[in-house]
Parts: structure tokens; sequence; C-alpha cells
């Protein structure tokens, strides 16, 4: 095992317990068309959606394994556009960065730590962030593979014993409810509102296999989607369909249920803080990935002063915001942006990246030639 | 060399300004600002909300830990104190409590919540809200409502072994598992029912009963227990009357909530020998449920739909006061006819009161035929309480004695001839 690589096994942890951590913690899909008790339904089909809309970025990652996002826009699309496309991801990976920065501010602060100032949560996350993303990629996907595994087992253990609570009659009846239509713009919804196919974007000219880039995706997709599911269908039919949709946080409500006898209750703090622990490493890898591609973008090679401004800058929009806004109240501005930035970096940009490289190949093939030559 | 020297020294001093960083950001973790110290807080172990004037009273039972739990000297009354605050909402009524009291109210070990019969005669719908969004209470606290009275009436009586009457109240609930003449919801099941459109739900109930003293050694005639038979019927957010004991043993049945109860029934006259009675006899059996099952169905029969309750339960004969001689053939399935008979009657006693007399589908019977039925439910669920009210039904009840206990035959008939 080469300590230089990342493992195939440290991706898919990493992917899935990222996309667990932002699909359980506000449970955005119970908004989502039909937000009704056939959202388990639409997750599920999600995964299809999933794998179809992220085929042309993991065929073009998979295509040029040892270039970088950057690397890739340039040298299909030319230098200019990749550069203003390149800086367009960094600018949604800074964006991003400050929605889950606030988004962990709040779900803690609620909870944990009521009367603890914003500014000192977040500027701990920050400086441990700083800190972690310090060590670069390959030492965050190793630490991810410690780190990960706990936040999982954690979550199925608190799904598993909480289901003393669970009333599976209230998902009933299946698809009773529900259009055809409104279950497929719900399953496409969902699908890009997780976005986490970045972590293997990303990671992947760093891969120690590179040839495994669609089984990496395929396996943590269907094992968030599964995990995801079940944790979705439990907290509806503890909580009810309606209750479940009122509620901020309501995987944390189900786990504040979790009461056996006086000697085992309260335990809703193990959910806190495995879902801290996931999405902390969200952040340092989102916050990362947004250096880095501001680095390719204007070529610089000394990056740390880059990478410091914006984890300060990410610190203070977070922190701004988080003192005037509410950001999980699942309302129809933030869905709609979050839908239109993430269909754009993650669907639209690669697939006419895709169309431009299918008429540019042979072009693109002799370049290479000459490169190898 | 000394250059060298000079990048280990940069690099320890930026690492010591790191380590101190990171201590200085540490110290803010031990929650110095806006901590909540043990001795400023007011452990809260009951709430009960009334209103009074157009004005919420908003009644707390805290903790006095000057009693100390182990004192010997404090008597059950004086583990408590009882804390109220007024105002429009609860939360102000919550916040003016510390107008008058020296402390802060904690509310995570609030286990009970208890809404005066005014409150919810006028509707509870303006007093939810406060119920799940504080982070403090516990989301498995018990909804019940004063019958007859305000909720401070019955929050201030201790007539159990227990150390507080809030803690009287809380295991007298728990022991609805021995009694299912109630039914108690938590917030969180109460939430589960409160939003299903086109049907109602129920609360458990609280009322102070007189009891004569037992006890000669205090001057008073008679002392109050606590009472928690019976459940609350709400619609449209208000209460509208309440089931009684065995109306709410009918409901656990409907609901698939009975757990363990007594059910007291007469067996037919001609099952008693009386030549061979050797002591006068009385008029009932008792058979105790240890396991029951409810399977509900809803079926369109001629176009209408038609409710079918069939229950099944286990017992044990707990007792025999009519003379009957168990140990005879054909005794014990009469006796589990009459049972079931009985238990028959309280089921459709509940589903009348609930059809005819309240008119609120407090059972779920809509959401059996929302998962029937989901098309049809779509066109009648705006009529649902029409067709509620006129459904037409069939309960079908199967008892099974499984035990008799240490003896055969009663003591008032003689074995054989």
């Amino acid at each position: 095992m080469d300590s230089n690589k990342i493992t195939s096994r440290q991706l898919v942890l990493l992917i899935t317990s990222f996309g667990l951590s932002i699909t359980i913690s506000y449970m955005f899909s119970l908004n989502l068309p039909p937000d009704n008790q056939d959202i388990w339904i639409v997750i599920l089909l999600s995964f299809l959606y999933s794998l179809v809309l992220r085929m042309p970025l993991l065929f073009l990652i998979y295509r040029f394994p040892d270039l970088n996002m950057v690397e890739i826009l340039e040298k299909i699309l030319g230098k200019a556009l990749g550069k203003v496309l390149g800086f367009f991801y960094a600018l949604y990976f800074t964006a991003y960065s400050v929605f889950i920065v606030i988004l962990q501010a709040q779900l803690v602060g609620v909870n944990v730590l009521s009367r603890t100032p914003h500014y000192i949560i977040i500027g701990l996350l920050i400086i441990t962030c700083l800190y972690i993303g310090n060590k670069g990629l390959v030492m965050m996907c190793w630490t991810g593979e410690l780190v990960t595994p706990l936040s999982l087992i954690s979550i199925v253990f608190l799904i598993i014993l909480g289901l003393k609570n669970v009333d599976f009659k209230l998902i009933l009846p299946i698809l009773s409810d529900s259009t055809f239509g409104e279950i497929n713009k719900g399953a496409l919804m969902f699908s890009l509102m997780v976005n986490d196919v970045f972590v293997l974007v990303k990671c992947s000219p760093y891969l120690e296999n590179k040839e495994d880039i669609y089984k990496i995706y395929i396996n943590s997709s269907l094992a968030f989607t599964i995990i995801g599911t079940i944790a979705v269908m439990v907290t509806q039919s503890a909580l009810g369909i309606e209750q479940a949709r009122h509620i901020n946080y309501p995987f944390l409500i189900y786990s504040r249920l979790i009461n056996y006898t006086a000697a085992f209750e309260r335990i809703d703090v193990f959910f806190v803080v495995a879902w801290i622990a996931a999405n902390t490493g969200r952040i340092i890898f989102y916050l990362y990935f947004a250096y880095m591609t501001f680095k390719d973008v204007f070529n610089i090679n000394n990056g740390k002063v880059l990478y410091y401004t914006l984890g300060v800058l990410v610190g203070s929009i977070s922190l701004y915001i988080a003192n005037y806004n509410i950001i999980t109240l699942g309302n129809v501005p933030i869905i709609f942006m979050q839908l239109i930035a993430t269909g754009t970096t993650i669907v639209i940009v690669p697939f006419i990246t895709l169309i431009v490289y299918f008429f540019r190949r042979k072009s693109l093939s002799k370049e290479e030639n000459i490169q190898n030559n | 060399m000394q250059e060298k020297g000079m990048k280990e020294l940069n690099k320890l001093f930026k690492k010591l300004v790191l380590i101190n960083i990171l201590l200085i950001f540490t110290s803010f973790l031990t929650s110095c600002s806006g901590s909540r110290e043990l001795n400023t807080l007011a452990i809260v172990i009951s709430t009960g909300f009334d209103i009074e004037d157009g004005k919420v009273i908003m009644t707390n039972e805290v903790i006095n830990p000057a009693a100390g739990g182990t004192s010997k000297n404090a008597t059950a009354q004086e583990q408590t104190l009882f804390v109220q605050g007024y105002g429009d909402t609860i939360s102000e009524a919550f916040i003016n409590t510390t107008l008058t009291f020296d402390r802060e109210l904690y509310l995570p070990h609030s286990h009970l919540v208890i809404f005066g019969e005014e409150l919810a005669k006028n509707g509870i719908g303006p007093y939810l809200d406060i119920l799940s969004r504080n982070n403090e209470q516990r989301e498995k606290a018990y909804l019940l409502v004063a019958e007859g009275g305000k909720a401070y009436d019955v929050m201030g009586i201790n007539s159990g072994i227990a150390q507080s009457p809030g803690r009287y109240i809380d295991e007298i609930i728990r022991h609805d598992m021995f009694n299912e003449e109630t039914r108690t919801l938590t917030i969180d099941e109460f939430f589960r029912y409160f939003y299903r459109p086109h049907e109602e739900y129920i609360m458990g109930v609280i009322k102070p009963m007189e009891k004569p003293q037992i006890s000669k050694n205090t001057p008073e005639k008679n002392f109050q227990v606590l009472n928690v038979q019976g459940g609350a019927a709400f619609k449209d957010n208000k209460l509208i009357g309440y089931y009684t004991g065995k109306e709410m043993i009918g409901f656990n049945f409907i609901v698939n909530e009975l757990k363990n109860a007594m059910i007291k029934f007469e067996s037919p006259d001609f099952l008693v020998d009386k030549n061979r009675l050797i002591a006068s006899r009385g008029s009932y059996s008792a058979v105790q449920i240890f396991r029951s099952r409810t399977k509900n169905n809803v079926k369109l029969i001629d176009d209408k739909l038609h409710l079918f309750i069939d229950v099944k339960f286990r017992g044990v004969l707990k007792e025999v006061t009519q003379g009957l001689d168990i140990s005879q053939p054909g005794v014990i399935d009469e006796m589990e006819k009459a049972c079931a008979n009985t238990a028959k009657s309280y089921i459709e006693m509940a589903l009348l009161k609930g059809m005819k007399e309240f008119n609120a589908d407090t059972f779920s019977i809509g959401e059996l035929v929302h998962r029937k039925y989901p098309k049809l439910w779509k066109e009648i669920k705006d009529n649902w309480e029409e067709i509620f009210e006129n459904l037409e039904y069939t309960i079908n009840v199967s008892a099974h004695i499984n035990d008799t206990g240490f003896t055969n035959t009663p003591p008032n008939i003689r074995k054989g001839k």
C-alpha cells in the first residue's frame, strides 16, 4: 500500500459518510416532491438519476485520470474558457463550504451548545479545518478512513436503537398519493442536492487504482442511498409524516426519542458527535477543493497564504450569515440555488465538455501522442 | 547552520502560537459565557398550562434542593415547590417566572405537561408550538388533561410513595400497562396523530378524588388521590368530552394498544350447579388479558364502507365468584364466550361514543380507509365526518383462557357430587 496514494476504500467511506451526513442533517428530502410517505422511493430512484447525470463527469475523469478538473476543462474547452469555468467551480466550492459551515454551526447551536456564540463554534471549526487541510489531500483521506467508519456505525446504531418508536404503518399507502411525475421530479432534485462525487473527482489524480473510478462511485452511492433511505423511513415512521417535515433536524429528534429505561436515554449527543465528525470532514474537503481550484486557475505555486485567506473568508462569511439567517428552513430560494449550482457543476458543464470532447477527440489524441513522444 | 537553526526556531514559534490559540479557544468551551450552573437552575418535573382572564398561567413543579433528597425530615410535599408565571403566551409566562422566583426553569427533566380543562375546551392549538420548538422539552413527556378543573388543582397532590406529586402522576401513568382504562400519549406520539387530516385524537386525563382517611394519626377525615381513568377526546383541537374507563379498554382494543387489562364478566346462569353450592355466590368472574391482537379492516359492501374489527386475546382466569365448576367440560368455553362478549361491549361503547356522540374519528379509521382505498379516500375525505358517523361495523372478539391459577374449582361449590 502506497501511503502517498488514496485507496478505493478510503474514497468509498468518505463519499458514503459525506452523502449521508448531508441527507440526514436537515433531511431536505422530506420537502421535495411528493413530500409525503413516498419519499423513500424517491431516494431509491435518485440512485439511478445520480448515476446517469454523473456519467459525463465520471467519464471525463476516467478518460483523463492524471489531470485535475481545471486541467481537463482547459484541455478540452481551451485555456481561457477552462480558466473561467475553473473559477466558477472554485466559487462554487467556496460557497458550498460556507453553506455547510453554517449548517454545522446552527445544528450544534440548537442542540449541544445552545448558548455558545457562533464565532466560537465557527472559529474552532475553521482552525480545525485549516490545520487538517494543511496536511494535504492524501493525509485528509487517510484521516477520513479512521473517522468515517465511526460516524457510519454510530448512525446505523442509532437507526437500530430507535426502531422501538417506529410504526411503519405511517408510511402507507405506498405510491397512492403521489404521481409518476412527482416521484421522478423528487428523485431528480434529490440527485442534484447531493454533490459528493466531487470527492472522487478531486481525489482521482491521487487514486491508487484509477480503474476503480466507476466502481467507487457506484458502491459509495449505493451504500449511502440505502442507509439514507432507511434513515428517512424510520424518521418518518417514528415522528409522523407531517411532524417530520415541521422539524428542522428530524433525525436529531429521532435519536432524542431513544429510550431504554432511565439508564439508556438522551443519547442524541451520539448523533451530534457522529454528524459533526462527518460534516467537519466535508468542510475540510470542500474548503480544500476551493483552494485547489483557485490555485489551479491562477497557477499559484505556494498557496499557503491563499489557503489561510480562503479559510478566514469562509469563516467570516459563514459567521455573518449564521448570525442573521437560518438556512435549514427548507425554503425555496436556498433549494433552488443549490439545484442550479450543483446541476451546473455536476451535469451541465461536464455534459458540454463531453460533447466538445467527442468533437475534438481526434485532435486531442494527436496532441497527447505528440506530448508522449 | 545559523539559518537552519533560525528556521527550526521559527517553526517551533508557529507551533507554540497555534497551541496557545487552541488553548484560549478551549477555555471558551467550559461555557463560562452563558453557563448554567446547577445551583442556578430550577429543575422542573411537571408543567401545567391554564387560562384565566385570557392570560396563560404556567405552573411548574420544581425540585426543592433545600429539602434534600435523603433528608428524613422532609415530607413528600416539601420535596418540590410550585412556581407560576403569567403571560399572553407560554414563553412569556415561562420567562415571567423569573420575576418572582430566584432560579431559571430547566425543562429537560419535565415528564408531564398538563392542560387545564378550560384551556383544553378553548382549544390547545396556540399552546402546542412550545412543545416541539423548545430544545429543553423532552419528546417523551406525557400529555394530560385535568378533568373538571385547572392543571394546578391536580399538580400539588401526592398520595403515593413517590417523592413528589409530579413523580406520583408519572408513576401512575407508567402503570397503565396494568390497567388499560386510560391511554396517555407522549408529545411525540401526539404529534403523529395531530396532523392527520379529518381525524381527531385523544389525551390522557387526570382528576382528583376524595378518599376516606384510613390512618387514625391524622385529623382529616378525607384525603385526595389522583385518578387517570378515562380519556379526553378532542375535535378541531378542542376538548369535546371524555371516554370512560371501560370505553378506554374498548378504545385500546380498537387501536391495537391493549397490553394488559382486567375484564370482569358475567357467565350464563345455566353453568351454575346450584345443588353443589356451599356458600353464597357473586355475579362476576375476571380474566386478566396478557396478550391481545386487533386486526381492523374496511371493505366496500354495496358501495358502502363497512368496518370489521377482529380481536383475539389470551388471558388468565383471575377470579370466579359465581360458583362455576370450571373443571367441567364446556364451562371454560362458555366463560370465554362471556368474556369475549364483555370485551365486545366495551369496544362497541367506545366506537359508538366516537361515532354518534363526539362524531370524531379518534380511532384512525380514516387512515385505514386511506391505506385500503386511496382513490376512494381522495373522494370522500372531505365528508369523512358524516360517513364515520353512520359507518356500519362488525366486531368479532375471540377470547382464550390459558391459565386458571392454583385452583380449578372455586371454594363456594363442592367438588364432585
